[in-house]
């Protein structure tokens, strides 16, 4: 096992390393970040002043080398679009917003996604499971800002429960960008709730459970589910990254100052040190996430060794 | 177990059902002012006809011509300036009664970098300060003249060269322990001209009060101090400028982007940081708390502000970059005031709600004609450099069909770019280019194209904050070009891409959509029609003739020969058919007419963020 997790550490580092790159070159073809960052009125003096701060006035390879160099020791750089504040300084701002936010969305998930899960596996092929399967489609098709617009027209505008947006309102706030974001991801861990409860709830142990006069609410929440548990369990840890990585429409939607919501603003600025620095952020979130989960995953079932 | 797990699947299917019955038959609950909509003067009408609200709700500005603003004149505009300084804008009554609401929320459209330090960000990014921070100058809402905000007169010497200053005494700024004076000045300018400042103007204030040498602000200077500036007294100062300059109360005003004044004491106090992270001015608004990307609220400053003292208690911006999640702010009860899209605008008012006008247009809108640089970048085979070509292309364009198809009809047609007819330096002579599908066709074949063998040309559209229609009229104007024989390769998208071609003097053969500000001819010559050389920013017409008059406009001092000089350059651009001109609009914004009794300024450049001081609250 620890020579699994030496290895799958490596890897990662490496991997962090190509996306870094990649990110690096794909952020420098979308254009220019000078033209848009300054004024329309300033002068070539400035924009020459300012290209030559930033460093884009030397070779590509040499702002790479030098990004990489300070990143290591810890040093994101300095937000362009923001005036010079210190990257880290940004991201510790924002990142406990989309911490609770995906962590929120992740609960919202697994408490819709795994009861209905297991309660249209008991009622297969009944209207309940019929009715399970529609949620899940609507989930999976409809998009998560449209969900999101619906749930704020519906509960903020029309009923006037939940605030339409920000973050300032407590847990209020939270509720309906929670659910807008986490809503996706019901429907594919209610389908894998449902079939591995199906095949548990098919074995010999729970037939004899029910043949020995064992409650039915015993038999499926204490044996089946259980038992049932270790396949959506994997897959909603790799749900806890792709929410933390994916609140990005979200955020913008609900006015939820995150990562996300950085991101899109850096993008939108061509603010490369903030752009590259977001997406190796993520990127070792989820290299995390899956270490965690692989991890976690051969500790739960005994059968799987590395 | 299976008996409740039906009764809870039954609930949740009705409330299912509940909120799917309730999206199908629109808002039965939904909130709605109490009083009706302004009737008056909109084209959007309320369809309820609920009687008039007690209190008169907001007048959306009506878009009937607008008087002469004087202050377009170079005179008024800080020319030849008057000794004797105009008043104040002036303060609105008091009206009687308690006002329905303490607190003012405004939901606007992010500003595109954030930072409290706003010399940092430059641009209209600092319009999210202009709450708290005041300028030396203001320009009428309603006339666009200058007015004294803490500079209390003002004197310029015969060679344009000499300004003297009086400053308002005794204004405090918001930690009350300092009051504004000529070092604050002094100070604010070596930030607005400081290496690490991003304000279009930095380049302007270093030329005309900058030291001399490569190096700027207090990397030579001390901080609060300047050779260019002569302290007379803490509320007098001369100005020995390194050139004339005759609009000094247009740049020093509110109007422009960057000159807003900060604390030297509290910076030399507590730092830039604390500066940065609690941030002073002489402003009516105080900074209360900021959260970056979402909201910024402030609070009444003071008990009696020298200027004027807000009828609300608060005021709190909330950046919502969504068009339907502003919309939803003002229909939920959240935000008092919202930047609405024109295509959600009717919505807004069917609902009930209110749309008001900025005083004065916001925004001119043009097709820039790329490649009409000086011999440097000028390509001889380029057709955008065939005035025939661009009378054609003039021609081309249906703009009536333009201003009903997406603006409503709300879009102030306009003859000449860079010109409006408020400018003394605009001719009544020059006229809109009539919408002529055979003269283009027979100019086309004048300039030596063949029947439908027109042109090649690029046309590039992208959206900009305040018109986002520049992509959408992109397609119908693409189809008359085609229409008329031009073979056009559309490239609609986003702006940056535009930007960094123009910036590069790369836009040969290329048409492309423009917006700006509502700006005085002067200040547009020199930001889009003319050379790197003379400080141009965006090239869109370089002409050894335009170069030269404007030069000479520029450093002339006699008030007659610059208004003769911009009159000459815009004929001349007129008749070159520079540009394809479009028009003007107004700033427009969602208001709840229960809260909001007024709301009208000039929004030109900074949209929503500006002007509340003014802002009416409905009273009992």
């Amino acid at each position: 096992m620890q020579r699994f997790i030496f290895l799958r550490a490596i890897q990662s580092v490496l991997a962090i390393l190509v996306i870094s790159a990649v990110v690096f070159a794909l952020a420098r073809v979308t254009g220019d970040p000078v033209a848009i960052l300054l004024p329309e009125d300033a002068s070539p003096a400035v924009v020459e002043q300012v290209r030559s701060k930033w460093g884009l006035d030397q070779p590509i390879y040499v702002q790479y080398a030098r990004y990489i160099g300070n990143f290591v020791t810890g040093d994101f750089g300095e937000a362009w679009a923001y005036g010079g504040v210190p990257i880290t300084e940004l991201i510790a701002r924002r990142l406990p917003n989309t911490i609770v936010l995906a962590g929120f969305a992740w609960l919202i998930s697994a408490s819709i996604a795994l009861p209905i899960g297991v309660m249209v596996a008991v009622k297969k092929d009944s209207a309940f499971d019929w009715a399970g399967k529609v949620v899940a489609l609507i989930g999976q098709s409809a998009p998560s800002f449209a969900i999101g617009l619906i749930l704020m027209w519906v509960f903020a505008v029309i009923l006037g429960w939940l605030p339409t947006s920000g973050n300032d309102a407590g847990f209020k706030s939270i509720i309906l960008p929670g659910v807008a974001l986490g809503y996706y991801n019901v429907a594919a861990v209610m389908r894998l709730t449902r079939s591995s409860m199906l095949e548990v709830l098919d074995t010999e142990y729970v037939k004899l459970a029910r043949i020995k006069g064992m409650p039915e609410r015993k038999v499926i929440w204490k044996h089946c589910f259980r038992n049932a548990l270790i396949v959506p369990f994997t897959y909603m840890g790799l749900i806890g990254a792709v929410l933390l990585t994916g609140s990005v429409v979200i955020e913008t939607v609900f006015v939820w100052p995150g990562l996300g919501d950085l991101a899109i603003d850096a993008i939108r600025n061509r603010d490369f040190p903030v752009i590259q620095s977001i997406v190796i952020l993520f990127a070792a979130f989820y290299i995390f996430i899956n270490l965690a989960v692989d991890v976690a995953y051969a500790y739960l079932n005994p059968r799987i060794r590395y | 177990m299976s008996r409740g797990l039906a009764l809870r699947t039954g609930i949740v299917g009705l409330l299912a059902l509940a909120v799917t019955a309730a999206i199908a038959c629109g808002a039965p609950a939904e909130q709605e002012p109490a009083t009706s909509a302004p009737a008056a003067s909109q084209q959007q009408q309320p369809a309820a006809t609920q009687a008039p609200a007690a209190q008169a709700p907001a007048q959306p500005t009506a878009t009937a011509p607008l008087a002469q603003p004087a202050g377009m004149s170079d005179r008024a505009a800080g020319g030849a300036a008057p000794t004797v300084a105009p008043a104040a804008t002036a303060v609105p009554e008091t009206t009687a009664g308690e006002p329905v609401q303490a607190d003012l929320r405004v939901a606007i459209t992010p500003p595109y970098a954030e930072n409290l330090l706003g010399w940092r960000v430059g641009g209209t990014n600092q319009g999210m300060l202009q709450p708290m921070q005041e300028a030396l100058f203001q320009r009428d809402y309603q006339t666009w003249e200058a007015r004294p905000m803490l500079a209390e007169s003002w004197s310029v010497s015969a060679d344009g060269k000499e300004w003297t200053i009086k400053l308002r005494e005794n204004v405090p700024f918001h930690h009350e322990t300092d009051t504004f004076g000529v070092s604050d000045f002094v100070f604010s300018f070596q930030l607005w001209s400081h290496p690490e400042a991003k304000t279009g103007f930095g380049d302007f204030w270093h030329q005309i009060l900058g030291p001399e040498g490569e190096m700027r602000s207090w990397e030579v200077e001390d901080a609060g101090t300047a050779a260019t500036v002569t302290e007379v007294s803490d509320n007098e100062m001369v100005w020995n400028m390194n050139r004339p300059e005759l609009w000094i109360p247009f740049y020093a005003s509110e109007a422009t982007t960057d000159p807003l004044i900060y604390s030297l004491d509290y910076w030399q106090t507590n730092g830039e940081d604390a500066y940065a992270a609690n941030p002073v001015g002489t402003g009516p608004w105080r900074h209360v708390s900021y959260e970056q990307g979402a909201r910024l609220e402030y609070e009444r400053a003071f008990e009696d502000h020298w200027r004027i003292n807000p009828d609300f208690d608060t005021l709190t911006f909330f950046f919502a970059e969504e068009d339907l999640t502003r919309v939803a702010m003002l229909r939920a009860g959240e935000a008092d005031i919202a930047e609405i899209p024109r295509e959600l605008q009717g919505e807004i008012v069917n609902a009930g709600y209110a749309i008001t006008q900025s005083t004065l247009p916001a925004f001119m809108v043009w097709i820039g004609i790329g490649g009409q640089y000086l011999e440097d970048r000028r390509d001889p085979n380029d057709p955008n450099t065939n005035v025939l070509v661009r009378r054609a292309m003039n021609h081309a364009m249906d703009r009536d069909a333009l201003n009903e198809a997406f603006f409503d009809n709300k879009m102030e047609l306009m003859a000449n770019t860079g010109w409006h007819p408020t400018d003394p330096s605009y001719d009544p002579a020059w006229e809109i280019p009539a919408y002529d599908p055979n003269l283009s066709r027979q100019l086309l074949q004048e300039a030596g194209y063949a029947e439908g063998s027109g042109p090649s040309i690029e046309f590039m559209a992208g959206k900009l904050v305040g018109v986002p229609e520049l992509t959408e009229i992109a397609v119908p104007m693409i189809s008359w070009m085609e229409e008329v024989g031009f073979t056009i390769d559309a490239q609609i998208g986003e702006f940056q891409p535009i930007r960094t071609r123009y910036k590069a003097r790369e836009m040969n053969s290329v048409l492309w959509t423009h917006r700006t500000g509502f700006w005085p001819a002067g200040r547009n010559m020199r930001v889009y029609f003319v050379s790197p050389t003379l400080a141009g920013a965006v090239y869109m017409y370089e002409d050894p003739h335009t170069e030269d008059l404007f030069n000479k406009w520029q450093s002339s001092v006699d008030d007659q020969e610059r208004l003769n000089l911009m009159k000459e350059a815009g004929q001349y651009m007129y008749e070159q058919n520079a540009t394809i001109p479009l028009g003007f609009l107004f700033a427009e914004f969602g208001i709840n007419p229960n809260v909001i009794a007024e709301y009208s300024v000039n929004n030109s450049y900074f949209g929503g963020m500006k002007g509340h001081e003014y802002t009416k609250v409905v009273r009992n």
